[in-house]
C-alpha cells in the first residue's frame, strides 16, 4: 500500500517538513522513497541559458543528496531524481513512470507568489494523480508552532 | 504526526467506498479513530420534509446506510472491529466539514475528489478545492483517477 512514496520537494524548509510524515509511514512500512525536485531556470531572453539550467540541476542534485543521506541514515531506503521544467507536469510525468503506491506534498512550500504557485501545483497534480495524494500545508502547521509560547529560558 | 482522528467525508457514491477503504487502512495504521460525515444540503431536507418525512428518521436511515458502508470498506480491506463515529448533519458541505475538523479535534482528513467532468465537480470537486486551500489538518485525497485503478 505503501511501497514507494514519490516525494517532491522545492528546496524549501517548509516543504521539507512533509518529510516528517513521510519518515514516520516509512519507518512503519518499510517504504522506499524517492525524492523529486523540479527545477527551472530564468534566464535574460536571448541569454544562453545552459549554464543557469546546469546551475540549478546541479544544486537540486546536491540538495536532494543531502536529504536522500539523512534518511538512509534512519534506515529508510531513499532515491533522488531531478527533473528540469514545469512543477506540475514533471512530477505527474515523474508518478506515472515510476509506480508509485503515494504522493507527499506540502500545498505550500513558499510565501508571496510562489506560494499561490506551489497552491495551483498541488492543485493540478492531486487532481491528476492516479495514486492517492497525501498533503500537507506546512505554512499552516509553523503557524501553529509559532502560536505556541515560547519556552521560558 | 500523531493522528487520533481521522475524518471521512462521504457522498455514498461508489468513490466513498474506495475512500473509506483507504480511511480504514490509515484508521488502522495510526490507530486512530474514524468520523464519518454525510451533509445533507438543506434543499434535500426540505424536498423529504413536504414528502412527510421528518429529518430525525431520515437521519437514522442515512446513519445506518454509512456504517454498513464502513463495515463493508473494512471487511474488503481485511480490518475488521475498528472504531468509528457515523455524522449525519444538515448544511453546507465545507462549513460541516471544517467545523467536525475544528470541533472534534480531528488530525487528518481522507476524501475523494471528482473529475473535472459532470455535476460531480460542481458539488464535491469544489468542496475539495475549497479545502484544501483551507484545511487546517494533513489530507490523503483520491482523485479519480487512483481510484479507478485500485478497483
Amino acid at each position: 500500500m505503501f511501497d514507494k512514496i514519490l516525494v517532491p520537494l522545492d528546496g524549501s524548509g517548509l516543504a521539507e517538513e512533509t518529510l516528517a510524515e513521510v519518515r514516520e509511514i516509512a519507518r512503519a512500512h518499510g517504504s522506499q522513497v524517492t525524492l523529486l525536485r523540479v527545477v527551472f531556470a530564468l534566464v535574460f531572453p536571448g541569454a544562453d541559458p545552459t549554464e543557469a539550467q546546469i546551475k540549478v540541476t546541479e544544486e537540486a542534485e546536491g540538495y536532494l543528496e543531502k536529504v536522500r543521506k539523512e534518511l538512509e541514515a534512519e534506515g529508510i531506503e531513499a532515491a533522488a531524481a531531478v527533473r528540469y521544467g514545469f512543477p506540475a507536469e514533471e512530477i505527474l510525468d515523474h508518478l506515472a513512470r515510476g509506480d508509485f503506491d503515494l504522493l507527499a506534498m506540502t500545498t505550500h512550500g513558499r510565501t508571496g507568489p510562489a506560494r499561490l504557485m506551489m497552491g495551483s501545483v498541488a492543485e493540478k497534480v492531486l487532481r491528476s494523480a492516479d495514486v492517492p495524494v497525501l498533503l500537507f500545508r506546512a505554512s499552516e502547521k509553523k503557524a501553529r508552532k509559532e502560536a505556541q509560547p515560547a519556552p521560558v529560558a | 504526526m500523531e493522528i487520533r482522528r481521522i475524518l471521512a467525508p462521504i457522498d455514498f457514491s461508489e468513490r466513498s467506498l474506495e475512500e473509506l477503504r483507504w480511511a480504514t487502512r490509515m484508521a488502522n495504521i495510526f490507530g486512530a479513530e474514524l468520523i464519518i460525515l454525510h451533509v445533507v444540503p438543506p434543499e434535500t431536507v426540505e424536498v423529504y420534509a413536504r414528502e412527510g418525512h421528518d429529518w430525525d428518521s431520515m437521519r437514522a436511515g442515512i446513519s445506518l446506510k454509512a456504517r454498513q458502508m464502513v463495515e463493508d470498506a473494512g471487511r474488503e480491506v481485511g480490518i475488521a472491529g475498528l472504531e468509528h463515529e457515523e455524522h449525519i448533519v444538515e448544511g453546507n458541505a465545507i462549513e460541516e466539514i471544517l467545523h467536525v475538523i475544528n470541533h472534534r479535534d480531528i488530525d487528518f482528513v481522507v476524501i475523494a475528489t471528482h473529475g473535472r467532468t459532470g455535476i460531480s465537480h460542481t458539488l464535491m470537486g469544489s468542496v475539495v478545492e475549497k479545502l484544501v486551500a483551507i484545511s487546517p489538518v494533513p489530507m490523503l485525497t483520491l482523485s479519480e483517477a487512483s481510484l479507478a485503478k485500485a478497483v
